[in-house]
């Protein structure tokens, strides 16, 4: 009997990048039951519309690069890019703009640059960049959580569906009565205006720390971020560092003047903090490789979205953030090589 | 290896060793994901190397490259490889590369010696050249003299001697 040719190690290797790739998944579906309950099924139609439309494009391009599509397309990448993007749009939008950040993320974020694996940048957030520059009025179309003591029109499902396909609004309601500022936009806006911020917080947009509503998201964000760490998809040094960086300014400069800068609670539980710290910025392809390199990696970002927050134009500053550090990565993995065993 | 390894062949004092495992012990396909730089391999290197960048040198033949991050201190213990959620056979690709680092150091070294070599060619072929003009020059000097001499010889007139 003749044997294979095999090399060494024959033993069988213990991970593979769909099991990732669903891990990742797997610790995003708590929070977006959550999202569902409090902003309704326009995340379910968002995300079903960019996972399909990130599939076809990936599919598209890996044909067109004379890829195998299959084994391509099975290692789940582009859903994992289509659910963050879903998480980071508004859930009350027209079906294109799901449609053009998945397209652009899986097209010119990824593909171009020769697939996975040689993305510089963060797919989904370059297609939630472009969306968010090139079509500022959808981008802000954020519905309040649902919440008793609310003050809004809830649409129906039915109703959110029909926005998405049509663009249409029931005749008798007007986007104001539908959508409201996040909470990071009102205090964004309120500081601005010389408002105090204890005094903003009292609205019943906020909870114990952040909006509410979100709050709940971001618990959820939080434990499957926890449950990635446990399953060694992530490690702790770029969360760790990412939060430490939006933290420590935050605490200190809420110290010094409470009334001009938001408390660190609310910057930990409002917008993209614990995604971007547990999913977004731990993306490993665009993301440092090294220990301190991730180290460095987690806490400029944190320090970036912080200033975006503060003093930025911008309400949120995750996804930039995570784009200028990107595009850093290679000098810092390349200064933050650790010492080789046995060599000076 | 040359040979499809079967049962026909004996166990000889030059076998390594045999390893008798079931089809579910061993690695079933070969199939790789691009290298996603999850950073796994790094993480379980015992000689602290950056599995994820010696690749790219490797694919790349970059050996100023492999040199810098260490390719020759990679102890082929394999770890990578059973971490890698890519399936990349990187034990194997940096065992030839470090083969193809070899003979690359191999070449420099070869290509250096007989650059000094050609060099030390060209400067005795100058030398010997500088020492039969020398030679040339002397002996011409010495004709010279002994026509100049016989030309005396006969200004004087006739027979002497």
């Amino acid at each position: 009997m003749e044997f294979e040719v095999a090399p060494a190690p024959h033993s069988r290797p213990l991970e593979s990048v769909p099991l990732v790739m669903r891990r990742v998944l797997y610790a995003l579906a708590p929070a977006a039951i959550a999202y569902v309950w409090f902003f309704g099924t326009g995340f379910i139609v968002n995300l079903a519309i960019a996972s399909l439309a990130a599939l076809l494009t990936e599919g598209a391009i890996l044909k067109l690069r004379g890829r195998s599509t299959r084994h391509s397309l099975r290692d789940g990448s582009a859903l994992v890019t289509a659910a963050l993007l879903t998480f980071a749009i508004p859930p009350f939008v027209p079906w294109w703009i799901p449609v053009f950040g998945s397209v652009a993320a899986i097209a010119i974020a990824k593909q171009l640059y020769g697939g996975l694996g040689k993305n510089f940048f963060n797919p989904a957030m370059v297609g939630y960049a472009l969306l968010l520059i090139s079509f500022p009025v959808e981008m802000t179309q954020w519905v309040p959580p649902r919440m008793g003591d609310i003050d809004y029109v809830r649409l129906t499902s039915m109703q959110n569906l029909t926005y998405s396909v049509t663009g249409e609004l029931p005749p008798e309601l007007t986007m104001d009565a539908v959508t409201r500022a996040t909470p990071l936009d009102l205090v964004k806006e309120g500081v601005r205006g010389g408002q105090a911020f204890r005094a903003i917080r009292g609205g019943s947009l906020f909870g114990d720390f952040g909006g509410r509503g979100w709050e709940w998201i971001n618990n959820l964000i939080a434990l499957g971020g926890f449950y990635l760490l446990y399953m060694g998809v992530i490690r702790w040094h770029i969360p760790v560092a990412m939060l430490a960086g939006v933290l420590i300014p935050s605490t200190v400069l809420h110290l010094v003047d409470p009334d001009g800068f938001a408390s660190p609670g609310f910057h930990l539980f409002s917008g993209a903090t614990l995604l971007g710290a547990f999913f977004i910025a731990t993306d490993p392809v665009s993301g440092a490789a090294s220990e301190r390199g991730r180290l460095i990696f987690g806490g400029g970002i944190g320090l970036l979205t912080y200033a975006i927050r503060t003093w930025g134009g911008y309400p949120d500053g995750v996804a930039f953030a995570v784009l200028l550090m990107n595009a850093a990565v290679p000098l810092i993995d390349r200064y933050t090589r650790p010492r080789i065993y046995g060599r000076d | 290896m040359l040979w499809n390894p079967s049962d026909d062949i004996p166990v000889t004092k030059g076998t390594n060793c045999i390893i008798a495992a079931t089809l579910d012990e061993v690695r079933a396909d070969y199939t790789e994901w691009p290298c996603i730089r999850c950073g796994a391999c790094a993480n379980v290197c015992p000689a602290r190397l950056q599995p994820q960048e010696l690749l790219i040198a490797a694919r790349a033949r970059d050996f100023a490259a492999l040199d810098a991050l260490g390719l020759m201190e990679c102890i082929e213990c394999g770890c990578c490889d059973v971490v890698c959620p890519s399936h990349i056979p990187l034990t194997e690709i940096f065992r030839r590369a470090k083969t193809a680092y070899r003979a690359h150091v191999r070449n420099v070294e070869l290509s250096a010696e007989s650059e000094q070599r050609h060099l030390r060619r060209e400067e005795r072929r100058r030398a010997e050249a500088e020492q039969t003009k020398q030679l040339q020059e002397q002996l011409k000097g010495g004709i010279e003299a002994a026509v100049e001499r016989a030309r005396r010889r006969r200004e004087r007139g006739g027979d002497t001697d």
